[in-house]
């Protein structure tokens, strides 16, 4: 018997009796490769036998279990750079004698035969090999500290959950969103991602059915080398003991169980609050803090992403919408320019998606009108009253719809500086009778009179001032009940839950009870109190109050509007790419003129730095163009840095000030089955893939800068590198994905500076919807490839950029049109004049519209993206007053001037419209030649950026 | 669910039990007590204004512990956290209210004193807690002072670190003003005033009157009278948010010119330099300001006297040595070793040119 074959009987009889077990056990949880038992002299000699197999030929299909645990080690010490690279340098000859998909198909065998983990998820779908060994790794000892930390955070909920591992993995599953790609990727089995969290928590000493001891010792071993993980670790289960404790006490909070589940319980929408300021007396102004997305993200990883990367509308704010991601920043307090229809939907993106906007217009949203009730704090602020309920004697100010307020001399109108409601000022007489009341109630206010319910102790998490109370859970809930009448008798009714009813405190403390209310669910609760006054034929004095208890939510690692110090993001959270190529905005927040360290670290894998750069002398707040200048000087045009971006899998932004706290940001080269890296050696620079895939079907073309349209195919080289003098753009193809890279021209000497000066070449196309859609689709792709940090490779690749625009263009608005464009690319800037003059078909349309866009085009260098728009729409409401264009007047005119700027822009953004916008600038031509004019025109007048944008002024979000 | 009725006594324990303070604070009322509710109250509330703070606190706790002095307690202990560094007051945030000046949690840290001992800073957000769980049990507490000893063959300091809490150098959380004649320490903000622009009527000032008893700081302040004429310390109210702090020339009552403090914002905040600028001013008039020393019971231990509120710096700079005690006559003061409490009278004197005596 062979070494193989006897590991593979070993293993068979092993994995076997796993599986028996493990059905008995806990109903039939899956088993790991990485459970596989032997001790580390073992694993040793199993890769021994492997490599032996391998070199002399002999893995067999039939002792397939050594090559199935061999793969998962691996996998166990996976960091998120190629799996395969590695995997191939430690198996010798495996290249040239082993083959991916056997590793695959034997994985699925031992899912087969011994209840193996199986891999779901999209990402299990995009990289469907390796997420085999991958997940019989069980936790690759780089996501452990990452798991080490999500415990740490959310060590308040784990005691309730260690029994249920399905409703922990997919709560720790949602507090995973936002965090690393490999994490949210590992995160999405539910099932695993709980299973290995209990496991952690109830700790090596505790015997659990879900994982082999071995494994799990192992597992916990590892994550305990590094300290802090090590630590975090042992705080989450001291805490889960403490919070047991604590709970046996009497302060439970159940979560995910009973009659009423948690979706249950949050069903409703997130009420964003608003508030009201003033100053020295002038008119109140009205602000709306926008709700914290953070539950609705963590459900949903897909809407986390679609709000990180999109540009939202808060109804009532005019102007732009919130930069892309803003909206994710908890604690924002919006300026309202007009006050909101209820009826309206409160949050939008500025590209509709009607998935996401039918999730925001049901989950978020104000609360309902037609009167809005506000507690004064002071003579300058006042905030929201959810409850519409008022006291005796206290200050308020009433927002409603309608002018006309009931009469009394204790309600008089104040002015308010936001269209679309009127304010009165309430002054509650001392003693509210009959009267007052029924004046209140047309007003839609409920009186609370006689009977007071408030929060008492510990201030908790948000309380309204009468009637709506929110706590954290492992708070311990605590009311005062008060009245001003003499009470003989109380009684409560929380939820269903049978009335309780107690005798009210004899004098001298008859004033007032306390309660204690324990083992609130998570969710929303009423409670109803009734007060029996002494005197026989007392009515009974009535008051509720609305409770939330909810978990405590973790702040992001960016900071929120909630702390001193933020980094701002546009998208929310940016990739390494994004960043590198200067597709975010980052700013950092804080208070002005106060200093703030900032360091860069380009980071191979956690923990492990590349290069790291500080910028000095920085001062609150950094704006995003002040970040992106030092960013381009001591990061991206630094050599020592650009030089090792091909190595880098991540880039740590981190900020910090002593007084203010340290923030930070990873920005994550994603996760693809595919990718290119550019670098340089001796013979200069060449790109590089990097195949995660597994596939063997994969395509590589060449596409030079002075022929942006027609692809060359290569050749797969086995070092995965490609070089040309001459640069220009390579894209990689497997199935149902591409990546594409712009190589630089090799430019060496003073002569090489002439390979920049591309002169792209376009074959004319016949004047039709598919020609264009062609252009866009190429200049999509081209806009898509990656940079390298160099300028050598933008200035080409924005060449071919235009070029693309031109032909797209020339295409629309034939070839007078043409030749007037040619004329300006080379340089004859009255071609410019002559292209205003040559607007119109007709003498009626270049006297009246010509004249009008002339007009225009000087005035939209200081005009944001939204007025840019409007005009243009104006001219088109001119040109085709009656003609019923694609989405409308102001969608045509989006469309136009994108595709007029950046056509690549276009096509994605126009959505499920690109033939018929394209039909329709074909049809009425001068629509985009206006749009186009008006590019060109602010291109000419604007400064210039050193080559960073095609055309000047033109940036679109 | 279970619903509870508890008497007043048993209420207030559960919320104590609730601060895990352990035994270290008797009641409710306590100091000790009060500052851990404000620092878990504005671990919620952040961002807000010092007032709004207060008055919530105080809204939750009346009921338990009554309103006798509750409101000035809440506001004196809410600025004394913000001194020493568990609250930080700045601007907010984002653009619909800026100019407003709020409290925020400042970040979780520790300081080392030179006895070992740990000053614990800062506050997590979400009440949760600041140290990991078997730390929490060895906090020590005293007043709004948290201190950690490191125990025998453990190195604590790193433990805090991995807990996430930032090694503070001292030299950086004092932040002490270089010593200077007052003369010296008021020309940038004489220089200033006297650069800066008109300034019309400014509604609700309110100026510290230097020709008013050192010792008495609360009475030191009035609104400016017509036949006020020259540069006071003074607070001006805004529009959200609370009062800014400025230096003014008055004529006949009427402000001429105007500057906002900070002028150095990286050094402290406005308070700290009016503060300062003050002792500068009541010096240069003859009439500088006290410290004193007395002893407690044990000759052993001084207790250092203040009459006017400390500059963040010098408040730190007691915290991190003694322990804050109440001193019959004194705004705050501080009891410690009586080595330590002469030089500090001494470090007051050069800094703000104080004199020493009660009187």
């Amino acid at each position: 018997m062979t070494t193989l074959e006897a590991l593979h009987e070993r293993l068979a009889r092993h994995f076997q009796l796993l599986r028996q077990t493990r059905d008995v056990q806990t109903g039939g949880r899956p088993v790991f490769a990485l459970e596989h038992g032997l001790m580390d002299q073992e694993v040793g000699e199993l890769k021994a036998a492997v490599h032996s197999a391998t070199r002399s030929g002999q893995l067999s299909s039939k002792w397939w279990l050594p090559l199935v645990v061999y793969a998962s080690e691996v996998g166990y010490r996976y960091t998120g750079h190629e799996y395969w690279q590695t995997f191939e340098a430690e198996t010798p000859e495996w290249i040239e004698r082993g083959d991916r998909q056997d590793v695959r198909d034997q994985f699925q065998q031992f899912a087969k035969q011994f209840n193996g983990a199986q891999p779901s998820g999209p990402w299990a779908r995009q990289f469907s090999i390796i997420c085999w060994p991958i997940t019989h790794a069980i936790l690759p000892t780089d996501l452990q500290f990452q798991l080490a930390r999500l415990l740490y955070e959310t060590r308040q909920i784990l005691p309730e959950l260690l029994a249920q591992p399905d409703v922990l993995g997919a709560k720790l599953a949602a507090r995973a969103i936002g965090s690393s790609t490999r994490f949210e990727n590992f995160a999405q089995n539910h099932d695993l991602l709980g299973q290995v969290a209990a496991a952690l928590v109830q700790g090596p000493d505790s015997s659990t059915p879900l994982l082999l001891d071995s494994a799990l010792r192992r597992i916990v071993a590892d994550l305990s080398v590094e300290r802090q993980a090590r630590r975090w670790l042992q705080d989450a289960r001291r805490s889960a003991i403490r919070a047991k404790i604590k709970g046996a006490a009497g302060v439970r909070h159940r979560i995910g169980m009973g009659p009423r589940s948690v979706e249950d319980r949050l069903h409703g929408p997130q009420i964003a609050t608003f508030s009201l300021r003033r100053k020295d007396g002038a008119p109140w102004s009205a602000f709306l803090e926008v709700p914290d997305l953070s539950s609705l993200t963590e459900a949903s990883p897909d809407l986390y992403r679609k709000l990180a990367s999109s540009r939202c509308r808060v109804a009532g704010v005019n102007g732009p919408p919130l930069a892309p991601g803003r909206i994710l920043y908890p604690g924002q307090v919006v300026r309202l320019d007009e006050w909101p229809d209820p009826d309206s939907q409160l949050l939008q993106l500025e590209t509709p998606d009607s998935r996401v906007d039918a999730i925001l217009a049901d989950e978020c949203a104000i609360s309902s009108g037609p009167v809005w009730l506000f507690l004064q704090n002071d003579e300058q602020s006042a905030d929201e009253v959810l409850s519409k309920a008022v006291h005796a004697d206290r200050r308020y100010i009433l927002a409603t719809r309608e002018f006309g307020a009931p009469f009394a001399e204790w309600i008089k109108p104040v002015p308010i500086g936001c269209p679309g409601v009127f304010a009165f000022e309430l002054q509650t007489p001392a003693k509210i009778g009959a009267n007052e009341e029924a004046v209140l109630r047309t007003l839609q206010l409920t009186v609370l009179s006689d009977i007071e319910i408030q929060p008492t102790g510990l201030v908790p998490a948000g309380w309204d001032g009468e009637g709506h109370v929110e706590w954290v859970m492992g708070d311990v809930p605590l009311l005062t009940i008060s009245s001003t009448r003499e009470i003989e008798s109380c009684a409560l009714l929380l939820d269903e839950e049978p009335m309780w009813r107690v005798r009210w405190p004899m004098p001298p403390l008859g004033d007032r009870m306390f309660i204690s209310l324990g083992g609130l669910d998570i969710g929303t609760h009423v409670l109803q109190v009734y007060l029996v006054p002494r005197g026989a034929q007392s009515k009974a004095i009535e008051g509720t109050l609305n409770v939330v208890v909810r978990e405590p939510r973790i702040r992001s690692s960016v900071g929120t509007y909630r702390e001193p110090l933020v980094i701002a993001s546009s998208p929310a959270l940016p990739t390494l790419t994004e960043l590198w190529e200067g597709d975010a905005a980052i700013s950092i927040l804080g208070p002005t003129g106060l200093p703030v360290d900032v360091r860069v670290t380009l980071e191979r894998e956690r923990g492990a730095n590349l290069v790291s750069r500080s910028f000095p002398g920085l001062r609150l707040p950094v704006e995003s163009p002040q970040f992106l200048s030092e960013f381009d000087a001591k990061v991206r045009r630094a050599k020592e840095v650009y030089r090792q971006y091909d190595y880098a899998m991540s880039c740590l932004i981190a900020v910090s000030n002593p007084e203010l706290g340290y923030k930070f940001m990873r920005c994550e080269r994603e996760l693809a089955p595919l990718r290119w890296g550019v670098a340089e050696d001796h013979e200069g620079p060449y790109v590089r893939l990097h195949d995660n895939s597994g596939s063997v079907a994969f395509a590589i073309q060449h596409f030079l800068f002075n022929q942006p349209g027609q692809g060359r195919s290569m050749d797969v080289t086995s070092s995965g590198k490609y070089r040309s003098p001459s640069g220009g753009m390579f894209v990689a193809r497997i199935p149902n994905f591409q990546t594409a890279v712009i190589l630089p021209p090799a430019v060496r000497d003073l002569a090489d500076l002439r390979r920049l000066d591309v002169q792209p070449q376009i074959m004319t196309r016949y004047r039709s919807v598919d020609s264009v859609l062609g252009l866009m689709a190429n200049a999509e792709l081209w806009a898509s490839a990656q940079f390298p940090g160099t300028p050598f490779a933008r200035i080409p690749r924005n060449r071919v950029m235009r070029a693309l625009t031109i032909a797209i263009a020339k295409t629309i608005a034939g070839s007078a049109w043409a030749d007037v464009e040619d004329r300006l690319e080379r340089g004859d800037q009255a071609a410019l004049g002559a292209l205003g003059r040559s607007l119109g078909q007709n003498e009626y349309q270049k006297s009246l519209v010509g004249a009008e866009v002339r007009r225009n085009a000087t005035a939209l260098v200081a005009a944001n993206e939204l007025e840019r728009v409007g005009t243009l729409e104006r001219v088109i409401r001119m040109v085709a007053p009656n003609v019923p264009l694609p989405g409308g007047f102001n969608w045509m005119a989006h469309f136009l001037l994108r595709l007029a700027s950046s056509p690549d822009q276009a096509l994605a953004w126009s959505g499920v419209r690109p033939r018929s916008a394209v039909e329709a600038a074909i049809r009425w031509p001068i629509m985009f030649c206006a749009a186009r004019y008006f590019v060109l025109s602010l291109h000419a007048a604007s400064p210039d950026s050193g080559g960073k944008r095609v055309y000047e002024g033109w940036s679109w979000q | 669910m279970a619903i509870e009725d508890l008497d007043r006594a048993t209420a207030a324990a559960r919320c104590l039990e609730a601060l895990d303070l352990g035994d270290q604070a008797v009641d409710l009322a306590s100091p000790e007590a009060i500052a851990a509710v404000i620092r878990r109250a504005a671990s919620f509330l952040c961002p807000i204004t010092p007032g709004r703070l207060a008055r919530s606190v105080a809204h939750s706790l009346m009921p338990l512990i009554g309103e006798n002095g509750l409101r000035d307690q809440l506001e004196a202990m809410i600025l004394t956290l913000t001194n020493y560094g568990d609250l930080v007051e700045c601007p907010l945030l984002g653009d619909a209210v800026a100019s407003s000046m709020a409290l925020y949690v400042a970040p979780p840290a520790f300081v080392r004193r030179e006895s070992g001992v740990l000053l614990l800073l800062g506050v997590r957000p979400e009440g949760m807690p600041l140290v990991g769980a078997d730390l929490l049990d060895l906090i020590e507490y005293e007043r709004h002072i948290r201190t950690i000893k490191p125990g025998p063959g453990t190195d604590l300091a790193q433990t805090l670190i991995d807990d996430g809490l930032t090694d503070l150098p001292a030299d950086r959380w004092l932040r002490c003003p270089r010593e200077a004649s007052p003369i010296d320490a008021m020309t940038p903000y004489t220089s200033r005033l006297s650069a800066a622009p008109t300034s019309g009527r400014v509604e609700g000032l309110m100026i510290l009157d230097p020709s008013t008893r050192v010792t008495y700081y609360k009475g030191r302040w009035r609104q400016p009278r017509s036949a006020d004429n020259g540069r006071f310390v003074a607070q001006r109210p805004q529009g959200f948010g609370s009062d800014i702090w400025c230096y003014v020339e008055l004529i006949d009552g009427m402000p001429i010119r105007l500057i906002d403090l900070p002028i150095a914002p990286e050094l402290g905040r406005g308070c700290d330099e009016a503060w300062r600028l003050q002792a500068a001013i009541d010096a240069l008039s003859g009439r500088p300001q006290r410290i004193s020393m007395t002893w407690s019971g044990d000759r052993n231990r001084g207790v250092v006297q203040l009459f006017a509120p400390p500059p963040r710096w010098l408040q730190r700079r007691m915290d991190s040595i003694g322990v804050p005690v109440t001193s019959p006559g004194a705004l705050v003061a501080y009891g410690m070793p009586a080595l330590e409490a002469r030089e500090e009278v001494e470090f007051a004197r050069r800094m703000l040119w104080m004199e020493e005596g009660a009187n």
